[in-house]
């Protein structure tokens, strides 16, 4: 910002002053923009001082003289209040509510100080480091807990993390979610939990993902390069490959997709969506190729729509994604 | 609506990020976002889709710059212990408070001179009047409105600026 000169902040505001005009000169502007590369960047500080006032704006109203109400606190990123959709999570997947449970019960085997939760609103994501320097991102949405100790444990109870590990062969990590658990020795993955939809890609390295309740069935172990995709009402598991460059791709607000079964990409933007989605088996075998934009959630079904042949249908209180063009 | 603009598109977001593969990007991004507008045929489709492209750039600029502070590393100071683990909370504990901080930067600002630029600028951003809107209200015509907030904006960003320096 230092190399900005006042007169290209002061033609950026101008510009930027003029972009709801009926009559803003855009190509004008472009060929400014074009010019320097300083214009881009006095554009840029403008643009974002002005998105930023506008997003904060009820609690800077709180907060002008001509204002008398209560000082009404700025909002921090606080723990939003999904409890309801939470527990209605809990209640429609078994395997949801096992994840709930394991905060409860299985907490104080692993740490004496007990599980700490974190939760995600839906425009932000979180970095967090454990304490053997291993990162672990939640998405948007999510809701983590941390138990430590030599054998961490940490249960994702809804949304999506992912997680670098690094090397150690003293210390196993587990990643529980529903009634799998992945272990890992060192690399890079990342857990969707969407309830009836129970994924796993892996960056690098490999994982083994395994039910917790010991059935005797043998782990699956996921590579790099690979996403296993469970449905947990049924226990079927679903390997394909994909790239690893996409794991986590939530990380930078976009979802990339190629050629991906329609049910997985609802998987995926379930957890930003505030009703619960379905896919018709008339839909079923659409398949998807592109990209979404998260943003705050809202708009994906419709970019969805602006390219695959499905219309939405609500009924109690769910989103019915259905086959366009027929019957019924 | 997008085909037959797309070349102006591509011209003024490859001004707008100073690359054209990202403009290219953008521009598939607007059209992945404007196939089916919300409230009917648009007045000015040119319009609004530079407007919807100006927000996703701004997403973009908005998203590396996060990447940056987290790389910057201040993250290093803010460790708690939660049991046997340590976390670095990193935006929770931080960003409530500068947050706070930030946001009553904004509005001394806002509160400060010039100050009929401010007033114009705070029915339109703050109480979310149009331009037309403000206008009507101050008597003034729509070019005096964008006038008063480009001046409400440089002098922001100024004030801003000078008070993140101390």
């Amino acid at each position: 910002m230092d190399a900005t000169t006042q007169d290209s902040i002061d033609a950026a505001a101008a510009w930027h002053a003029r972009i709801d005009a009926p009559d803003m000169d855009w190509e004008g502007f472009g060929d400014w923009l074009a010019r320097d590369a300083e214009h881009r960047h006095a554009y840029d500080s403008i643009a974002l001082l002005d998105a930023e006032i506008g997003e904060a704006a009820p609690s800077i109203a709180a907060l002008l003289p001509a204002n008398d109400d209560a000082m009404v606190e700025a909002q921090p990123l606080a723990l939003p209040p999904r409890a309801s959709r939470w527990r209605w999570a809990a209640t429609g997947t078994g395997g949801a509510l096992a994840a709930g449970l394991a905060l409860l019960f299985v907490a104080p085997q692993f740490g004496n100080g007990g599980a700490q939760v974190y939760a995600t609103n839906a425009g932000d994501t979180r970095a967090l480091t454990l304490a053997d320097g291993s990162a672990m991102r939640i998405d948007r949405g999510s809701r983590v807990s941390v138990a430590g100790g030599t054998t961490p444990l940490i249960t994702l109870a809804n949304g999506a993390a992912s997680f670098t590990v690094r090397h150690d062969p003293s210390r196993t990590l587990i990643v529980r979610a529903g009634d799998y658990d992945i272990r890992d020795v060192g690399t890079r993955f990342s857990v969707v939990n969407a309830g009836r939809t129970l994924s796993v890609a892996v960056a690098e390295g490999e994982v083994s993902v395994a039910p917790h309740t010991a059935d005797g069935s043998p782990p699956a172990t996921v590579s790099a390069g690979q996403r296993l995709d469970i449905d947990t009402t049924t226990g079927i598991a679903e390997r394909r490959s994909v790239s690893p460059a996409s794991v986590a791709d939530w990380t930078d607000g976009r979802l990339n997709y190629d050629g991906a079964p329609l049910p997985l990409v609802v998987a995926d933007i379930s957890r930003y969506a505030t009703a619960p989605l379905v896919v018709d088996p008339s839909a079923a075998g659409l398949r998807f190729s592109g990209v979404l934009t998260i943003g705050d959630g809202s708009r994906l079904l419709d970019q969805l729509r602006a390219v695959l042949p499905v219309r939405l249908r609500r009924a109690d209180g769910v989103v019915h994604i259905e086959r366009a063009g027929l019957r019924g | 609506m997008l085909a037959a603009h797309r070349p102006q598109l591509v011209r003024f977001f490859t001004g707008r990020t100073g690359s054209a593969a990202e403009a290219e990007d953008v521009v598939q991004e607007i059209w992945l976002r404007t196939a089916e507008p919300a409230g009917g045929p648009i007045a000015n489709p040119l319009a609004y889709l530079h407007r919807i492209g100006l927000n996703i750039v701004l997403d973009r600029v908005r998203a590396t710059g996060r990447r940056a502070r987290r790389d910057t590393g201040y993250a290093e100071s803010m460790t708690t212990i939660m049991g046997d683990e340590a976390v670095d909370d990193t935006p929770s504990a931080f960003d409530a408070v500068a947050g706070r901080q930030r946001i009553a930067q904004l509005a001394t600002a806002l509160a400060g001179p010039p100050e009929g630029a401010m007033r114009v600028f705070r029915r339109h951003k703050i109480d979310g009047l149009s331009h037309a809107e403000v206008a009507a209200e101050f008597g003034i015509t729509r070019s005096a409105v964008e006038k008063h907030i480009a001046v409400a904006l440089r002098h922001l960003r100024k004030a801003l600026d000078d008070r993140n320096d101390d």
